[in-house]
């Protein structure tokens, strides 16, 4: 009776430890979604040094310091080195593909980003840790993440006058989308090419052809479609892609009456000889001198 | 030889002991008073007898607190398990008030947003406050029965909601109640006479009695008053605000600089950022001397002509005082000033009128270069957001979702007479003037760039509207600023580009945020928000792209500072 008394107290106390056990990484967990990396890291820390390299609860309290250490404000070349060391642990030493492919971004993420003064722009580093992760995890989101990455690492080169790095971008997520054309990124990377094709490589046509992808799937961001409408507008009248420009001129005033240039579209449909949509917002327009703003050359 | 007055001892000793004794009954009697007192309210707030919705803000002007208590007594009424309380709070005082609440984790359920970082700012917002996208995407309830009863919550405002949405967090943390514009108020007495007086002494042209419907027009009627005042009452003046005159300027931009604005836009977004104005003007597109340009300084300028000597000094009571008593034609302010302005000229006996700021009509100065009216857009304000701490989220959010219903937001700012925001929500015949009329240009073209160019740049063109310089002073001022290589357009963009890194930088944490915690709970969190934060982060290249854009239009590296 005694023993079996002795093992109930055990049993007690463990379940009791296992749950006081589990209140730090609550905290830390919170900490995080607070975006208050000390007290995450207060609380990680003796986590992953406790825990048993390899295992489940280690993988998950070093990669949550590996973030709050990264993240930290303010940033430096000790508390980067840490997160890297980190990472780097995790990659060698957990089996969890999750928190693999996610240490991988993450490398990429401090040699792609200034994190404090004087750290230097590594993007041809940062480019191998995302081609690493979108070649390992074909199929899972973040290789998609990744790929959009790279491309957007190749385009900030920005290597004037030829642009050889950042005409790599484009091509990158467009092969990408033709092998996976219903990617839950493919608006973003339709966009990201779209951007690239205008700035800095200055191709309209290919920019108003990806943005008419976007189009398609659907502005990932429809509060702010606004500009984009009215890039697309602008580039399809500079190429003489009138049917086009009706269309993005249009969208405006029905998606994006308070963007600014709703009534700018207004004028544009007049001068192109387009029916204006009706919208209580812009009624009433005899007065205004149509033409002079829209499309103005 | 008069004996000395005596008087008994017992009896000034008895006095003195009644006073005393009168003294302590007062204190013990203002002392239990006190204490009952504030026993009761502790114990109201500590232990209620039902749960109570606290509601913080800063809004002190005339009227507002009466709309807020009418929408809370008619919430009452549908909810009467429920005690909901305002807690107004002067705007000096607010910062540091809502600081100590929010850190200390007894924050009032629903605050406006502002003044403080902890409300302004992404770190302190995420941390403090309740992220609302997943809520504002549902119907709100309390628009049944009318045409937006099937309209998300967030598409039944005018502006979207867009008042209430963190770019950086790229989520929506307030819901706005109303918005401002500023326009022109008007003694229509005062004008009257003055027109009238001046009239018949028989000026070329005439001036006009009502709202002016171009600025000449209005600048006649200013040289009505300045006559009438010579000859009837010197301390009236034709125009006052505390506001200035760059609120008119930027009026004025676009209905000159809209064309030329969009040849300028050179991501064609629409938008002419004062980086592509700065770019057009090393670039020797434009300069000061642009008449499109010129016309809006000029035009401002006549504006300055109609207030006092060093209008900049100006204060917002002595703006208000001399109008509503009789010392100004016009009043340049808000429409959070109506509703006091109003009341307070009808107690002096006059009526107010009010009306946009007027361009210049066909054949007057500088007309040949305006290319169309100026276009107003509709941006939220009167926002409040849900704090986390609060013990009641869902009855502060469904407050939230009844004061921006309709028929309630109607009403709220009916008796605010401030501009209802809510669609279909018709103003009171006082805010009618502030509907915003969105039947405009908006591009614009400033050559202001950078905080160093803009601070001494405006203290200079200030003096021009003042009067106290010339503009050829301000336009050598101008150029001096602006080629600085320590403080002009180059240092300005240099700045740009190390904001988009700092900017950045933080946008990588909203993101590492999102991405560790789905790790930690797969499927929880929104991905549609993650790829839009990413979309946005992306686009930015890290700020990579005003380096290559400095080189290509400057034709040098850029400078690090």
């Amino acid at each position: 009776m005694a023993k079996r008394a002795g093992w109930l107290l055990i049993l007690l106390c463990s379940t009791a430890g296992l749950a006081r056990a589990e209140a730090p990484a609550d905290e830390g967990r919170a900490a995080i979604a607070n975006l208050d990396w000390k007290t995450a890291i207060r609380y990680y820390e003796p986590l992953a040094a406790n825990a048993r390299p390899g295992t489940p609860e280690w993988t998950q309290a070093s990669f949550c310091l590996a973030v709050a250490e990264q993240q930290f404000q303010p940033a430096s070349a000790s508390t980067i080195g840490t997160a890297e060391q980190l990472y780097r642990a995790i990659i060698d030493q957990s089996g969890d593909k999750r928190y693999v492919a996610r240490s991988l971004m993450n490398l990429g993420r401090i040699a792609e980003l200034r994190d404090y003064t004087g750290d230097k722009i590594d993007l041809a580093t940062a480019r191998k840790f995302y081609a690493q992760v979108a070649e390992k995890y074909d199929g899972d989101p973040v290789a998609s993440e990744a790929t959009l990455r790279e491309a957007a690492a190749f385009v900030m080169e920005y290597d004037a006058p030829d642009f050889v790095l950042a005409r790599q971008g484009p091509p990158l997520l467009e092969k990408w989308l033709a092998a996976h054309p219903n990617d839950t990124f493919a608006a973003p990377m339709w966009q990201t090419a779209g951007d690239a094709y205008f700035m800095p490589l200055e191709d309209w046509k290919n920019a108003l052809r990806c943005y008419e992808q976007v189009d398609r799937i659907g502005w990932i961001d429809p509060a702010n479609s606004g500009p984009w409408f009215w890039r697309c507008a602008r580039i399809a009248e500079k190429l003489g892609e009138t049917k086009t420009a009706i269309k993005y001129y249009t969208k405006i005033i029905n998606e994006a009456p308070n963007s600014g240039k709703g009534y700018a579209s207004v004028l544009a449909l007049k001068r192109l000889g387009a029916p204006v949509p009706n919208n209580p917002l812009f009624a009433d327009p005899a007065t205004q001198p149509a033409g002079k703003e829209a499309g103005h050359e | 030889m008069s004996e000395p007055t005596s008087s008994d001892p017992r009896d000034e000793s008895s006095s003195r002991i009644n006073g005393n004794v009168v003294g302590i009954i007062f204190l013990i009697v203002a002392f239990s008073v006190s204490l009952v007192i504030s026993v009761k309210n502790t114990l109201s707030v500590e232990r209620p007898t039902k749960p109570v919705l606290r509601i913080a803000h800063w809004q002190l002007e005339a009227g507002y607190r009466d709309a807020l208590q009418a929408v809370i007594d008619d919430y009452k009424k549908l909810h009467p398990e429920l005690d909901v309380v305002q807690m107004p709070v002067t705007e000096a005082l607010y910062k540091q008030w809502i600081n100590t609440q929010l850190i200390s984790g007894t924050a009032p359920d629903i605050c406006e947003m502002g003044q403080s970082e902890l409300l302004s700012k992404d770190e302190g917002t995420v941390r403090y406050f309740m992220p609302l996208s997943g809520e504002i995407s549902k119907i709100n309830p309390y628009n049944k029965g009318t045409d937006l009863e099937k309209t998300p919550w967030k598409e039944t405002l005018l502006d979207g909601m867009r008042g209430g949405f963190r770019d950086g967090l790229q989520d929506y943390y307030g819901i706005s109640t109303t918005y401002t514009s500023m326009r022109l108020f008007y003694n229509k007495e005062l004008l009257k006479n003055a027109v009238e007086f001046y009239n018949s002494t028989g000026p070329s042209p005439k001036a006009i009695d009502g709202p002016p419907h171009t600025f000449g027009q209005w600048m006649t009627q200013c040289q009505a008053l300045k006559a009438y005042a010579a000859a009837k009452d010197p301390a009236v003046l034709p125009v006052v605000s505390c506001y200035g005159v760059f609120g008119i300027q930027a009026k004025f931009e676009p209905a000159f600089t809209a064309a030329l604005a969009n040849d300028c836009d050179l991501d064609l977004d629409g938008i002419t950022t004062d980086l592509e104005g700065y770019i057009a003007y090393k670039r020797g597109w434009i300069d000061l001397q642009t008449p499109q340009i010129k016309a809006v300084y000029e035009t401002t300028r006549q504006v300055g002509d109609q207030m006092q000597q060093g209008f900049s000094g100006m204060d917002r009571q002595t703006a208000q005082f001399r109008f509503v008593n009789g010392q100004a034609g016009f009043l340049w302010t808000g429409s959070w000033d109506a509703k006091g302005t109003d009341v307070q000229a009808k107690s002096k006996g006059f009526e107010i009128g009010i009306f946009p700021v007027p361009d210049p009509g066909s054949g007057e100065p500088n007309s040949q270069y305006i290319v169309g009216n100026a276009g107003e857009t509709i941006a939220g304000a009167g926002s409040y957001g849900i704090a986390k701490s609060s013990k009641h989220i869902d009855q502060a959010l469904d407050f939230l979702r009844f004061i921006s219903s309709r028929a309630e937001n109607e009403k709220f700012n009916a008796i605010a007479e401030w501009p209802p925001l809510t669609i279909g929500a018709k103003p009171s015949e006082l805010m009618k003037p502030f509907t915003p009329d969105l039947r405009g240009l908006n591009s614009r073209l400033s050559l202001s760039f950078g905080t160093r160019v803009t601070q001494t740049a405006n203290a200079q063109l200030l003096n021009y509207y003042q009067g106290d310089d010339t503009f050829e002073s301000f336009a050598k001022s101008f150029r001096d600023v602006i080629n600085d290589p320590d403080r002009g357009g180059d240092w300005a963009w240099w700045f740009l580009f190390d904001q988009r890194q700092s900017d950045e930088r933080n946008a990588e944490r909203i993101l590492a945020q999102a991405q560790t915690l789905e790790l930690l709970d797969p499927g929880s969190g929104d991905q549609a928000r993650y790829r839009r934060a990413l979309l946005q982060e992306v686009s930015k290249n890290n700020g990579q792209d005003y380096l290559y854009q400095f080189k290509n239009y400057r034709g040098f590296n850029m400078p690090m500072h």
